[in-house]
C-alpha cells in the first residue's frame, strides 16, 4: 500500500514539474539555511564544552556610591584560596593571570613576542581536563623555572624533535637579568581546544610569577587588590552554585577592606558557568573576545522563520492546487478508497517532497558548510559539521514540521465528495482561501521583518564606522614597545631609536603610549578632586602617553595645555577628558585646570582638558580618562605616516629596530585596520542577516508565484467574460493584483511593530546607535510589495493576454 | 436486490424548495439490465448517485440488498459499495498517474487481497478485455473507447454485483459505442451482472431489459 502510495506520489512529482520545483527549491532552501545556522549555533554553543559542568568562573562588580562603576571578568587572588578554607563545597581552584613574554630558542635563534600565555596554579590540568602529549602532569608545574608549550608553540620552536626537557628563554621587562633573559625548563606539551574562551599557547606556574615579583612572603595569597586574576572553581557534585553565590556578600565582608567600611565602596562575587562564559560574558578584561549570545538567538530565529516559510510555501502550493487533485481524489473514493488511505497517500507525497529536499539539502550543507564557515570567519572554531544534539534537534524540527505541513492539505484533499468533484464545477472552499491568505500575510511578515532588519544592522555598522572617533586614527602604524631592556638601560635604547625613526622620509612623528585606540584599558584605579569627600571617588580609565602623543592623534585640547618638556612639574600633571571632568563635579573645563586630583597615593595637577573622544569604538561609552604623562612606556609606538609607500618605510623601520632593540620581535599593524576590526562581528551578522532575507523573500515570492499563478487559473473564465465585454487589460491586472497586494500590506502592518521591537532589543548591545526611523520600514515594505508585485504581474499579464474565446470554450 | 420507497431529494434556494428526485419508489432484480432516459436535469446522474450511494437523499428509504442503507453510517456504506458496485462514468475517470494495469489494480488495493491475487485478477481481466499489450500505457496515450474499456475493466475487478453506468458512451463515437453497449449486454447475459445505465440514446437504452423515464425528479408515464 505505501508502495502503491509513494509510486503514485512520485509521479505526481514529476508530471507536475514546476509545482514540484517550486516546492522542493523552497524546502531546500529553507532546510540548508537552517541547517547551515545550526552549525553556526552549534558551535559556538560548543565552547567549552570540555569543561565539566560544574566548573565556574568567579567575576567582580564593583560598585561605588552604590553605583556599579565596572564589571570585571578577572577578580583578586586571594579569592580562591579563601573559598576553598570557607566552602567545602568548593573542591579545587586555579586561577590565571596573563604573562606576556618573548619567548627565546637560542639555539635555532627562534623568537617571538608571546602573548596569548598565562601563569597558573598547578590545578589547571584538572580544571580545564588538558592532558599532556608530553611530560608529566604531576610535576609539570610544580616549580619556578618551568614552562609547558601547546603542541604548535612547542613546534615553533623546536620542530619536530620532543620540547620537553629542552631550554627556552624568558624574556620580560621586569626580569633583571636584561639581555640575557631566564632559562626555563619546558616540562609539557599539552593541546588546548581550539574553541573556548582561553586561547593558551604557554603557562608558567603561578609560583614563577611570585619569584619574578619577588613575593617571598606569598602575599598574593591573600592579596584583595590587583584584580587582574582570573578565578576558576569547581563545585563538590550535587552542590548548588546559587547557594555558593548567597554567601558571597559573607565572604566579601570578611576579607575585603571596601565591604568593611559602610558600604560607599564595595566588591559583588558571581559566577558564571564556563561553558557559557563565550556567548554570555562581555565584562571588562575577558580572556578573548567573545562571542554574542544575542547573534545566535536571532540567527536561530531566522533558521526557524526560514523553514518555516517553505512549509506554509508547501500548504499554500498544494490546497492551492487541490482543483486539479480533486478529481483524482473522487475517482479513487469511488472505486472504494476511504478518506484514511487518501489521507495516507498525500502525507507520502509530503513525506516524498520532503524527504527529496531534505536529502539535497544535506548534501548542500555538507558541501557548503566550509564556506560558510569561512564566510563567518569561524573555520578555527568548527569543530564538528554539527554536534549530535543539533541533529536531532533538526531531524525532530523536520519530522515535525513533515507532519504539520502535511496534516492540512492531507485532510482538505482527502474530504472532497466524490459526487461534486466528479461534476467538474468544483472551486476551492472560502475557508481554505482564508487559511491561505493567513499563511501568506506571514510568510510576508517574515520577509519584511527581515528586510526591516538588514537595513538596521547595516546602518548601525555605518554609522560606527563614519562616527567622528574625536582621534585621528588614520595613517597610523602602531608598533608593539620594546619590552625585554630593564627600565635602567631602556631610555638609552628608545632615544637613539626614536631619533633615527624621525629621520626617515614619511615620518610624521612617534608617540608612545600605554594603550592606543580600540584597546580595552586594564588599567584603572580611583580618582576625586583633592580634598573632596570619599565619597566622590570615581573609576578612572588610564593611558600612560609621552609628549607627543596627543598632537600625534589630533586629540583637541578644550582647556589648558599638552605636556611639555619645558615645564618639569608636569611630571605630576594630568590631563583628564570632558567625561571626566564631569565625573568629578567640576564647574567646567576651565575651571578644574590647576587643581588637584587624589589618584591612588599620588596628587596630581590638571593641567589640561581634552574633549571626549571614543577610545573603543563606538559599542561601548566613554569611559572617564586620566592621562598621565609617562616619556618611558613602552607597551605601544604610535608612528603617524605621511608617505606613499607603507611598505618601503616598514622595512626601514624594521632595519632600525633590529639594531636598537636586537632582543625584542618587531611586530607591527595599521591602526585603522584593527580598529575597524572591532565592528567586522556586527558587519558579518549583517551580511548574514542580509542573505537570510534574501532566501526568505525569494522562498515567499516563489510560494506567491504558484499561489498566483493557481488563483488565476481558477478565474480565467472570469477574465475572459470581461475581457469580452471590454475590460481594459489595466483593469484586470489591477483585478487580479489587487488581492494578493493587500495581503502584502496587511503584513507589512504587522511587520513594523514586530521588527521595532526586534531591532530595537539587538541594538541595545551598542552604547551609540542609531534610531530607528520610519523611512526603514517603509523601504523594507517597498521591497516586499514591489517583488510581490513584480511575481504577480509575471502571471497576471500570462492571463490577460490569453485569447478569451479558448478560457471560455473550456466551461 | 434494490428497493427505493418514497425517495426524496432537494435544495432549497431562497426559501423554495427545489425537487431533484420526487416521490421515488422503483425496485431493481438482480440480473437486470435497467436503462434510465429523461431529458437534461431530470436527474438521471443523481438517482444514479443516489444508488451508488455517492450521493445522500433527503427523505425515503433506501434498501440494497435487503439492508437499510438510509440507516447506515458513511462508514459501512463505503463498506457496501466497496463490495457490490462499480461505477462507469461517462468522463471515464481514470487517474492520469497511473498506468492501465494500475488503474485496474486500483479499487483491489482499498479491500483486502494479497499482492499475488491483485496480480492474477488484473492479468485475467486485462486478458478479457484484450488490453494486455496496453497494460503499460498511460491514460492520456489512449483512444476515449479504450478509455472507457479500461474503465469498465476497473468497475468490474472486484467482482460487484451491480454495475452502474453514468452515460458510458457519451464522449465516443457510434462504432466505439456500440462496441461498450455490446460488451454490457454480454456482461449481464453471460455473468449475471446487474446493470443500470443513464443514457440520453434511444438507441443504446434498448440495449437493456427495462427503460425507467425520468421527468422533473419523477417517474414519467
Amino acid at each position: 500500500m505505501w508502495y502503491f502510495n509513494f509510486k503514485i506520489a512520485y509521479r505526481n512529482l514529476l508530471n507536475r514539474k514546476g509545482f514540484s520545483l517550486l516546492n522542493i527549491l523552497g524546502l531546500t532552501i529553507g532546510m540548508t539555511s537552517c541547517l547551515l545556522i545550526f552549525h553556526y549555533v552549534s558551535n559556538e554553543k560548543s565552547f567549552d564544552n570540555f569543561v565539566s559542568e560544574d566548573t565556574y568562573r568567579i567575576r567582580l562588580d564593583y560598585y561605588q556610591e552604590g553605583k556599579l562603576e565596572w564589571q570585571s571578568a578577572t577578580s583578586y587572588p586571594g579569592i580562591a584560596p579563601a573559598l576553598k578554607v570557607d566552602f567545602p563545597e568548593v573542591k579545587s581552584t586555579c586561577r590565571l593571570i596573563d604573562a606576556d613574554v618573548v619567548l627565546i630558542n637560542k639555539n635555532s635563534n627562534t623568537k617571538f613576542h608571546e602573548k596569548q600565555g598565562y601563569f597558573g596554579d598547578t590545578t589547571f590540568f584538572s580544571m580545564f581536563n588538558v592532558n599532556l602529549i608530553e611530560g608529566n602532569k604531576q610535576t609539570a608545574l610544580n616549580g619556578p623555572s618551568k614552562i609547558i608549550l601547546s603542541s604548535v608553540t612547542a613546534k615553533k620552536y623546536f620542530g619536530n624533535s620532543p620540547a620537553v626537557g629542552k631550554t627556552i628563554t624568558v624574556k620580560h621587562a621586569s626580569l633583571e637579568s636584561d639581555s640575557l633573559g631566564m632559562p626555563f625548563e619546558v616540562t609539557g606539551v599539552f593541546d588546548f581546544p581550539k574553541n573556548s574562551h582561553l586561547d593558551i599557547q604557554y603557562l608558567f606556574p603561578l609560583s614563577t610569577l611570585k619569584s619574578m615579583i619577588k613575593d617571598t612572603a606569598n602575599s598574593i595569597e591573600k592579596l584583595f587588590d590587583w584584580y587582574d586574576y582570573y578565578t576558576y572553581i569547581k563545585l563538590a557534585p550535587g552542590s548548588d552554585p546559587k547557594k555558593l553565590e548567597a554567601a558571597f556578600p559573607a565572604f566579601c565582608k570578611k576579607y575585603m577592606v571596601e565591604n568593611q567600611e559602610g558600604g560607599n565602596m564595595y566588591n559583588v562575587l558571581s559566577l558564571i558557568p564556563v561553558k557559557d562564559i563565550h556567548l554570555h560574558s562581555n565584562y571588562n578584561q575577558e580572556a578573548e573576545v567573545n562571542g554574542s549570545g544575542r547573534m545566535v538567538y536571532f540567527l536561530f530565529l531566522i533558521a526557524i522563520f526560514i523553514i518555516v516559510i517553505a512549509w506554509i510555501n508547501y500548504i499554500n502550493l498544494t490546497t492551492a492546487r487541490s482543483a486539479e487533485r480533486a478529481k483524482e481524489v473522487g475517482v479513487k473514493k469511488v472505486v472504494g478508497a476511504g478518506r484514511s488511505d487518501l489521507i495516507k497517500q498525500f502525507f507520502a507525497e509530503n513525506i516524498l517532497l520532503n524527504s527529496t529536499s531534505l536529502v539535497i539539502s544535506v548534501i548542500l550543507f555538507l558541501s557548503l558548510s566550509n564556506t560558510f564557515d569561512h564566510f563567518t570567519q569561524r573555520s578555527d572554531y568548527s569543530v564538528t559539521v554539527l554536534s549530535s544534539s543539533y541533529w536531532m534537534w533538526f531531524i525532530l524540527l523536520f519530522a515535525f514540521g513533515t507532519f504539520i505541513s502535511g496534516i492540512y492539505p492531507a485532510f482538505v484533499l482527502s474530504g472532497f465528495q466524490p459526487v461534486k468533484v466528479l461534476k467538474g464545477a468544483f472551486k476551492n472552499t472560502a475557508s481554505g482561501n482564508w487559511l491561505r491568505k493567513g499563511l501568506t500575510v506571514s510568510q510576508f511578515v517574515v520577509s519584511v521583518v527581515l528586510i526591516a532588519g538588514t537595513i538596521i544592522v547595516f546602518q548601525q555598522v555605518q554609522f560606527m564606522r563614519k562616527k567622528e572617533l574625536g582621534a585621528n586614527i588614520n595613517q597610523t602604524l602602531v608598533l608593539e614597545g620594546a619590552g625585554t631592556a630593564s627600565p635602567s638601560r631602556y631610555m638609552k635604547l628608545y632615544q637613539p631609536f626614536k631619533t633615527e625613526v624621525l629621520q626617515l622620509p614619511g615620518i610624521k612623528s612617534l608617540a608612545a603610549s600605554s594603550n592606543v585606540m580600540g584597546q580595552e584599558i586594564y588599567w584603572t584605579n580611583a580618582a576625586k578632586l583633592f580634598g573632596a569627600n570619599d565619597k566622590s571617588y570615581i573609576t578612572a580609565y588610564n593611558l600612560g602617553v609621552d609628549y607627543d602623543f596627543v598632537p600625534a592623534y589630533e586629540l583637541k585640547m578644550v582647556a589648558g595645555r599638552n605636556f611639555s618638556p619645558s615645564f618639569k612639574s608636569d611630571e605630576k600633571g594630568v590631563l583628564l577628558n570632558e567625561h571626566a571632568v564631569r565625573l568629578l563635579n567640576a564647574k567646567s573645563a576651565a575651571d578644574i585646570i590647576n587643581k588637584k586630583i587624589a589618584n591612588g597615593n599620588d596628587t596630581l595637577a590638571v593641567i589640561g582638558v581634552i574633549a571626549d573622544y571614543h577610545h573603543e569604538g563606538v559599542h561601548k561609552a566613554v569611559n572617564p580618562l586620566l592621562i598621565k604623562l609617562t616619556p618611558d612606556i613602552r607597551r605601544y609606538y604610535s608612528i603617524k605616516m605621511t608617505g606613499s609607500n607603507p611598505q618601503e618605510t616598514i622595512a626601514s623601520l624594521k632595519k632600525i629596530w633590529d639594531r636598537n632593540f636586537p632582543d625584542d620581535e618587531f611586530k607591527y599593524f595599521f591602526l585603522d585596520e584593527t580598529f575597524q576590526a572591532q565592528y567586522t562581528a556586527d558587519e558579518l551578522f549583517g551580511k548574514v542577516f542580509s542573505i537570510f532575507a534574501f532566501l526568505a523573500i525569494f522562498i515567499a515570492c516563489s510560494g506567491l508565484l504558484g499561489l498566483s499563478a493557481y488563483s488565476i487559473s481558477q478565474r480565467s473564465k472570469e477574465i475572459g467574460i470581461r475581457k469580452v465585454l471590454g475590460a481594459s487589460v489595466k483593469s484586470i491586472l489591477v483585478l487580479l493584483s489587487r488581492d494578493f497586494m493587500l495581503l502584502v500590506l496587511v503584513a507589512f502592518l504587522v511587520a513594523i511593530p514586530l521588527s521595532w521591537y526586534l531591532m530595537n532589543s539587538w541594538l541595545q548591545d551598542f552604547a551609540y546607535r542609531v534610531s530607528i526611523s520610519w523611512w526603514v520600514f517603509v523601504t523594507a515594505g517597498g521591497i516586499a510589495f514591489f517583488m510581490a508585485l513584480l511575481t504577480i504581474t509575471t502571471q497576471t499579464l500570462k492571463a490577460v493576454k490569453e485569447n478569451p474565446i479558448k478560457n471560455l470554450k473550456t466551461e | 436486490m434494490i428497493e427505493l420507497k418514497n425517495i426524496y431529494k432537494y435544495v432549497t434556494v431562497g426559501g423554495n424548495k427545489t425537487f431533484l428526485l420526487k416521490d421515488l419508489n422503483l425496485t431493481f432484480n438482480e440480473g437486470e439490465f435497467v436503462s434510465i432516459m429523461g431529458p437534461s436535469g431530470s436527474g438521471k446522474s443523481t438517482l444514479l448517485n443516489v444508488i451508488g450511494m455517492l450521493d445522500g437523499f433527503d427523505e425515503g428509504e433506501y434498501f440494497f440488498l435487503h439492508e437499510s442503507v438510509h440507516k447506515m453510517k458513511e462508514k459501512q456504506r463505503s463498506q457496501l459499495y466497496k463490495q457490490y458496485i462499480g461505477f462507469v462514468f461517462q468522463a471515464y475517470h481514470l487517474i492520469d498517474e497511473l498506468t492501465v494495469y494500475e488503474n485496474i489494480e486500483t479499487p483491489l488495493l482499498y479491500q483486502d487481497y494479497s499482492a499475488g491475487e491483485r496480480k492474477a485478477m488484473v492479468s485475467d481481466m486485462l486478458d478479457r478485455f484484450n488490453i494486455v499489450g496496453k497494460k503499460d500505457l498511460f491514460p492520456e496515450q489512449l483512444s476515449g473507447g479504450q478509455q472507457q474499456l479500461v474503465g469498465i475493466a476497473r468497475a468490474l475487478i472486484a467482482k460487484p454485483k451491480l454495475l452502474l453506468a453514468d452515460e458510458p458512451t457519451g464522449n465516443l463515437n457510434s462504432k466505439q459505442g456500440q462496441e461498450i453497449m455490446e460488451l454490457f449486454k454480454k456482461l449481464n447475459q453471460e455473468d449475471g451482472v446487474t446493470i443500470i445505465q443513464v443514457t440520453h440514446s434511444e438507441k443504446n437504452a434498448e440495449y437493456g431489459s427495462r427503460i425507467i423515464n425520468l421527468l422533473d425528479g419523477r417517474i414519467d408515464k
